[in-house]
């Protein structure tokens, strides 16, 4: 057997020289190539960046609606006093756990849906995360998410472009929202994607003639002293198996470890002095932080955050849910920093599977909900303003007279995120027995 | 609820975590020690058995399979593949035998695995223990955030217990742990694979697995995640070979099913202020920390009464098919036929609530059913849809698909709904009828199902010899301490399955895991096997134990004969040159010194290679 070399070609009529793992090819070679198509077509990447509160996070403590006296006779302990909210209009003002906020809202850069989510009924999580993540409230049975759906409705020259990062959740397992066919990769953490070779790398095989061929290459450059690792050996075995249905799956598999490789994850230093908050959710957005800077194709990206659920001592300009929404908003205000005028091409939308009661319990909680507040970030977003209807607190207002109304079907929001921000078409596949057009549209996105 | 909601947040902080299995291997146990190959001059080596083309493009290979060919058949697709020797036992028993053996599994002795699985006695418990352990689960969570609350209150950290009241909680944690929920689902995701792995009932388990899919159920949801374990045990273990209408019948009436897809509290509208029956309600039943609290709202209006979840997904997914010939008025239709089939919620069992059952008439698929007709309206409904020609050709197509293709053969599907009709869906009979066809045996079948990773991961511990050594007198496997249980079970084999993309049990919509294979290729999936082939290789996966099958022989070794018994034992001579010729050189780098300082890596890396191979990940 012998492997000289190996081009293959991607994207119609670009070579990349691939060579076993090693760090022969520039990274700015790499990423030319692979995206040229983009640079020569003229367009810039859109990405799409999804932040999931599991657990129901209140709309009515996020953004507060301090101009309605009916909140603080719902919330006598709980309501935001109108002396703490930060104002947003006058009507309306951010918990002042989300200062990070302010200065990008007064940008024009964020905009704030209110009295938006589903418009089923159900109070589990589980049904309602279900729902909003398939995309399809009150069907069950809809195998594939939204957002997988999405990224397969942008147009056919982009879903050419096969970028083994088009759709990546950071986490251990596929979320509902990117379960389908579109390709997606969940990671738990970027420096340690790939194959597990570290394992063996303690005991170096010897380098000689007896390696040609192995490593995938044999050009003259893999002569230094590196082990031939089961990983390279691995991609010989799929970079053969020509008509198997896992060549093309392995070709990008490894691809995508060595772009991530050239990205150097390990030796990130988030830009423009942004922090991210310390835990599993900072590091998820700072991850996708390096993935869209690295340009490796990453169109949709969905991170999580959790404790949203605040049964208990729920707590008001302080307490148990300002600390949630203070890591929250220092997240996803690092990510903005940290992407600087990359995000004109990004948006980040929040969402959770519905709100909370408007009224606070026995135990100085709420309970679950309807509607809740969404927030929208980035370049394309038409910021500064709070969108949508309000429905009002009075009792006859309230949805089965506890939870806040809803005036925004969720499907409006990310419908509108997909179709003007990412480019895609046919919403009807996306968004399947709903309406996703410019009636129902809130105005989120510019243009 | 506290900071600990997990990825899927549904309610639950107490084990929440321990059966969401998240990151990779991340252990780091050294492999055992074995003699290495040693490398040797490559010699001119019998050629392997020619490799039939993988997916050979334009030509139709029609030839017959070979005797051999056509046990690692049967052995691939009515259990989870062979283990060493297998093929010979099966030689020696007859192939036609050994189907008509697994047909009838209580006729097979498996009292080895139902010993081990004795330990695990979250799957013996009745519906009344499991559902009280998830009630008091429940309150404890409960407590203990009042109790956080009021330390708050009081300006004293929950941190600052007496040494008292930090042994309780400990003992609390540690009883939890051994008997309460997490421990329960953990017992039945444990239990799966080692029936799978170990058990001679090869097909029933196969057959388990296919009806915990077509009948699937998401443990993370709420009372499921008790529930499930006796709709695992009454409702797919006791009908996997009876008939499709009494199974169907189970899962109607299993409170895991009535939870997961919402009849438990489909009710028809009641008359106003009547106090209902303590029965599965909406509001009292969302999986929040409350759900079983008096209510604190003030506010609690009747909710709108019939859910048509069931009613939906019994015929299109269970039954009839999606273009199984309904209209959405059949399903409001089948819906009011089940209002009242719901759960009680001391005893955990299925009960029928007569006044929450919408008693007019109803007309299901141009059927009528007169008013008046109680549970019986159920009942008809069930045995309409159980004895419809779509059901029989819904089912026995995805059975097909399951056994021989993701696209089977039309004429094999018809052949399969007429036994179906015949025996009045004797699902024994159905399957007898595919497994024995020609169809099965047929070249165009021959390998050309990707393992789902369930199948990949069983069949890889099975094609080492492996076992589940379960730790002495515990009910977890063995070199697995509780803590680390209770940090995640990644270091398991069902964290593994979970990590390669199917979390067991955790299917979030009721479509369950695709029978249609083409589904789990994907590069982010390629990535998880050739880690996890690394991973169980080199002994990281806990619990797991198996001799290296690398020959028994002192001094050196030449490559070739390494990799001929590699890929005797685990591929079956199934091999492309290309592959044998990586393997080939993977062998030959091997470090000279192999013997004297005892290496283990060369056999490691080689045992990974071959369960990372296009050719391991077909069956």
């Amino acid at each position: 057997m012998k492997v000289t070399r190996r081009l293959f070609l991607k994207n119609g009529g670009v070579a990349i020289a691939s060579v076993g793992l090693m760090p022969v090819v520039g990274p700015a070679f790499l990423r030319r190539a692979v995206f040229a198509a983009d640079a020569t077509a003229g367009k810039r990447r859109k990405t799409l960046v999804c932040i999931f509160q599991r657990g129901a996070a209140d709309g009515l403590s996020m953004v507060v609606p301090h101009g309605d006296p009916d909140l603080y006779r719902l919330r006598p302990a709980l309501g935001i006093p109108r002396s703490q909210a930060l104002d947003l209009d006058g009507f309306f003002g951010l918990h002042p756990s989300l200062e990070s906020f302010l200065p990008i809202y007064k940008q024009g850069h964020l905009a704030i849906v209110h009295a938006c989510g589903s418009p089923d009924g159900t109070r589990s999580h589980f049904d309602a995360q279900d729902y909003m993540e398939s995309g399809t409230p009150g069907k069950k049975s809809v195998p594939d998410g939204w957002l997988a759906r999405a990224v397969l409705a942008c147009p056919e020259d982009r879903a050419k472009m096969k970028s083994p990062f088009r759709a990546v959740a950071i986490g251990g397992q596929m979320p509902r929202s990117l379960q389908g066919d579109a390709g997606a990769l969940a990671i738990p953490d970027l420096r340690s994607f790939g194959v597990a070779e570290a394992a063996f790398a303690s005991r170096p095989a010897r380098g000689g003639k007896g390696r040609k061929g192995a490593g995938g290459g044999d050009d003259g450059v893999m002569t230094a002293a590196r082990p031939v690792g089961p990983a390279s050996s691995f991609e010989t075995l799929y970079d053969q198996a020509v008509g198997d249905v896992f060549h093309g799956p392995g070709r990008e598999s490894f691809d995508a470890i060595k772009m991530l490789r050239q990205a150097n994850p390990g030796g990130y230093t988030p830009a423009n002095g942004a922090q991210y908050p310390n835990g599993r959710y900072g590091e998820s957005l700072k991850q996708i932080a390096q993935l869209i800077k690295a340009d490796v194709g990453l169109e949709v990206a969905f991170a999580e955050s959790g404790g949203w659920d605040t049964h208990v001592n729920q707590g008001a300009a302080q307490g148990q849910l300002a600390n949630r929404l203070a890591e929250f908003g220092r997240g996803i205000a690092a990510l903005y920093q940290d992407l600087g005028d990359r995000m004109s091409d990004v948006v980040i939308l929040t969402m959770s599977e519905f709100g909370r009661t408007a009224r606070q319990n026995g135990n100085n909680g709420t309970d679950h909900g309807h509607a809740t507040a969404f927030f929208a970030l980035g370049g394309d977003v038409r910021g500064g303003k709070v969108l949508g209807q309000w429905p009002g607190l009075a009792d006859e207002q309230l949805y089965e007279r506890r939870d806040l109304a809803l005036t925004t079907d969720f499907r409006a929001v990310f419908g509108e995120v997909a179709l003007k921000h990412l480019g895609a078409r046919n919403m009807a596949r996306v968004f399947p027995g709903y309406e996703a057009n410019a009636s129902a549209f809130r105005g989120v996105i510019k243009g | 609820m506290n900071g600990s909601i997990s990825k899927q947040a549904i309610g639950i902080t107490v084990c929440g975590t321990l059966f969401l299995a998240g990151t990779g291997l991340a252990l780091s146990a050294p492999a055992a020690k074995k003699p290495a190959a040693k490398p040797a001059a490559a010699k001119a080596v019998k050629a392997a058995k020619p490799a039939p083309a993988t997916a050979g493009p334009a030509f139709v290979d029609n030839t017959p399979l070979t005797e051999e060919q056509k046990i690692v058949h049967a052995l691939h697709r009515l259990g989870f593949g062979p283990r060493p020797g297998d093929v010979g036992r099966v030689k020696a028993l007859g192939l036609d035998r050994y189907i008509a053996l697994q047909l009838t599994p209580e006729k097979i002795d498996d009292a080895r695995v139902e010993a081990k699985l004795s330990r695990f006695e979250a799957l013996n418990k009745s519906p009344q223990e499991l559902a009280q352990g998830y009630y008091d689960m429940m309150r404890a969570a409960q407590e203990r955030r009042k109790r956080e609350t009021a330390a708050r209150e009081s300006g004293q950290a929950a941190m600052e217990m007496t040494a008292e009241e930090q042994a309780r909680q400990r003992e609390q944690m540690r009883r939890q742990a051994r008997t309460g929920v997490a421990a329960g689902v953990a017992q039945l995701q444990m239990a799966k694979v080692v029936r799978a792995v170990e058990s001679e009932r090869q097909l029933q388990e196969v057959m388990v697995d296919f009806w915990t899919n077509h009948f699937n159920i998401d443990i993370r949801k709420n009372l499921c995640r008790v529930f499930k374990i006796t709709d695992d045990r009454d409702v797919i273990r006791a009908h996997t070979f009876g008939t499709f209408r009494d199974l169907l019948g189970a899962s109607a009436k299993s409170p895991a099913m009535l939870v997961y897809l919402d009849n438990a509290q489909s009710q028809a509208p009641q008359p106003i202020n009547r106090r209902r029956p303590r029965l599965m309600r909406n509001s009292a039943n969302n999986g929040g920390p409350l759900a079983n609290a008096p209510a604190p709202a003030p506010v609690r209006r009747t909710r709108g009464g019939i859910n048509e979840n069931y009613a939906r997904e019994i015929m299109e997914l269970h039954t009839l098919g999606v273009d199984g010939g309904y209209t959405q008025k059949d399903v409001q239709e089948v819906a009011r036929c089940l209002t009242g089939w719901s759960v009680n919620r001391r005893t955990g069992t299925f009960v029928f609530n007569r006044r929450g059952h919408d008693d007019g008439e109803k007309v299901v698929l141009g059927r009528r059913i007169p008013a008046g007709g109680g549970i019986r309206d159920g009942e008809t409904v069930l045995d309409i849809l159980a004895s419809h020609p779509s059901t029989a050709r819904h089912v026995s197509r995805k059975l097909c698909q399951r056994f021989v293709a993701d696209e089977p053969p039309a004429a094999l599907v018809d052949r399969c709904a007429r036994v179906w009709q015949k025996t009045g869906g004797d699902i024994r009979e159905v399957v007898r009828a595919i497994i024995t066809s020609d169809e099965f045996f047929s070249r165009v079948a021959y390998r050309q199902k990707i393992k789902s990773p369930f199948e990949f991961a069983v069949s890889s511990v099975r094609a080492l010899d492996g076992t589940i050594e379960l730790a002495p007198n515990r009910a977890r496997p063995a070199g697995m301490r509780p803590a680390a249980l209770r940090g995640g079970l990644n270091a398991l084999l069902v964290g593994q399955v979970a990590t390669l993309g199917e979390p067991l049990f955790q299917h979030q919509a009721p479509t369950g895991y695709p029978e249609d294979s083409r589904k789990w290729v994907s590069s982010g999936a390629l990535i998880s096997r050739l880690n996890f082939a690394l991973g169980l290789a080199s002994g990281r996966v806990a619990g797991v134990t198996f001799e290296p099958p690398v020959p028994k022989q002192e001094g050196v070794m030449e490559p070739a004969r390494i990799i001929n018994h590699l890929t005797d034992r685990l591929l079956h001579g199934e091999v492309s040159p290309a592959t044998r010729a990586t393997l080939l050189q993977q062998a030959k780098t091997a470090p000279t010194n192999a013997a004297t300082t005892g290496d283990t890596t060369t056999a490691t890396r080689l045992i990974a290679l071959v369960l990372g191979s296009p050719e391991f990940q077909r069956r």
